[in-house]
């Protein structure tokens, strides 16, 4: 098994130092267990394609926060995020991946922000704002998307290149995580 | 003009001063003229070079123009060798060094005694502040010490954003030379797998072949303030960056190799 070689960071760093050196990564390394793919440039940093794609394979997960877990998981993988995080309106985690930081300050964080989207969408007479992303250093950005679930809110947060357009991907893996939250994939 | 190569890393304690010290130390008895700059607040490579025996003066009191650069910068018994050290570090200084680091005086003032040698090798502080930044700016490559453990693999991604965001708006001529893992330890069989794994993925050329054992002779050169190539006990320790220079010059004269012919070439004489 890859003992960094899943690691967004790592993969980030591949891509980073591909467009610094002006070399494409190494092929993909097989090892005994696992094959291990490298992402390539492209996938980390390019948008996702609206190309349809499998749903993330739930099945042997029994406990909603693992399922949650693995949806963010396998989004980050996919589209070259740092981290994510869900959370709920009282600022609690209900699923991490990759916090660059302590997770529950992270989750309290993210409720934060979330109330500020709301305030901001209120002051400026945009009810229903549901989506803030600021940058944070020099390459990164984080993304809030704000959704509903049963009348509460719910915040998912992404930690991503700033080139990455991370809309879609956002907005697939919401389907996803509504229905881990509404108990519509366990029917 | 000489080259200006900065030694740098996100994270603190990975060894940065010792690569800078030896490195240097290895490029200038390959026969190069090198001036070894200590640009940390904290300090390191005054203390390693014990330069403080001869001045407590340093960069910050040149750009502060207190001094000349002969009262700042001394060779070292290797004619070749020269050291100049941070100087005073109280706080006060350090706020104004990273005023003269955004300021753009930092970089021009490099630049000028890098012309004065044929390689300018500067040890940065760890982090992604402002200093380091503008120590970027001023450089024409960077070289990055990172130990083969998995935080500091993970957080190289930090550090290259920084070198990419450099090139992106202040300094396109930036290169990343390469990566040099140090203090390396063989035996340690998950840090061997995490090598394995680095090695197969990374692109070609960003790791140096060339790898710093671990060591504990450099802790003796330490004490002693003196590259670990002049110790008796250090000759082993000491080949590691003797190889790390060789290979550094290997790839700067493939990098520079044009191989073009122009139809004129009539024999060498």
């Amino acid at each position: 098994m890859a003992l960094i070689l899943d690691s967004s960071e790592i993969n980030y760093a591949i891509s980073l130092a591909s467009k610094l050196i002006g070399k494409e990564p190494k092929p993909a390394v097989k090892t005994a267990e696992k094959e291990v793919e490298t992402a390539p440039l492209a996938a980390v940093v390019a948008a996702p394609t609206e190309v349809a794609r499998p749903p993330v394979d739930l099945t042997n997960l029994k406990y909603r926060g693992d399922r949650l877990h693995r949806v963010i998981e396998d989004m980050c993988q996919r589209s070259g995020f740092l981290g994510a995080v869900i959370a709920d309106n009282h600022g609690l985690p209900l699923a991490v991946v990759n916090p660059p930081v302590n997770e529950d300050a992270l989750s309290a964080f993210t409720t934060v922000l979330g109330e500020a989207l709301h305030r901001a969408g209120t002051l400026l007479g945009q009810h229903g704002a549901e989506y803030l992303a600021i940058d944070i250093n020099y390459e990164d950005k984080i993304v809030l998307r704000r959704f509903f679930i049963n009348d509460a809110v719910n915040y998912l947060m992404v930690i991503c290149p700033q080139e990455v357009d991370e809309r879609s991907e956002i907005e697939l893996s919401i389907d996803q995580i509504s229905s881990i939250l509404t108990g519509a994939d366990q029917d | 003009m000489g080259k200006i190569i900065t030694v740098a890393s996100q994270k603190g304690g990975v060894g940065k001063t010792t690569t800078a010290l030896n490195f240097a130390y290895s490029l200038c008895r390959l026969g190069e003229r090198v001036l070894l700059l200590d640009a940390d607040p904290q300090g390191g490579m005054t203390i390693s070079t014990n330069i403080r025996k001869k001045t407590n003066k340093g960069l910050y009191d040149y750009l502060s123009g207190e001094c000349k650069i002969n009262e700042v910068a001394f060779y070292t018994k290797e004619k070749k060798l020269a050291i100049m050290g941070i100087g005073t570090a109280h706080p006060e200084a350090i706020l104004q060094l990273e005023g003269w680091a955004r300021d753009g005086v930092l970089a021009s003032t490099l630049k000028r005694f890098g012309g004065h040698f044929d390689y300018l090798i500067i040890d940065a502080p760890a982090g992604l502040g402002s200093l380091v930044t503008a120590l970027l700016n001023a450089s024409d490559g960077v070289i990055l010490a990172a130990q083969c453990k998995a935080l500091a693999l993970k957080s190289l991604s930090q550090f290259l954003s920084l070198i990419n965001w450099v090139r992106n708006h202040d300094n396109q001529e930036l290169r990343l030379e390469g990566v040099v893992l140090t203090m390396r330890n063989a035996d340690d069989a998950t840090e061997n797998e995490l090598f394995e794994e680095i090695s197969t993925s990374f692109p070609e050329d960003l790791l140096y072949e060339t790898a710093i054992a671990y060591d504990p002779v450099y802790e003796a050169a330490s004490i002693k303030a003196i590259p670990v190539a002049m110790l008796n006990d250090g000759q082993r320790a000491a080949r590691n960056y003797f190889a790390l220079a060789t290979e550094y010059k290997e790839r700067e004269m493939l990098a520079d190799a044009k191989g073009e012919e122009d139809g004129s070439d009539t024999g060498l004489f």
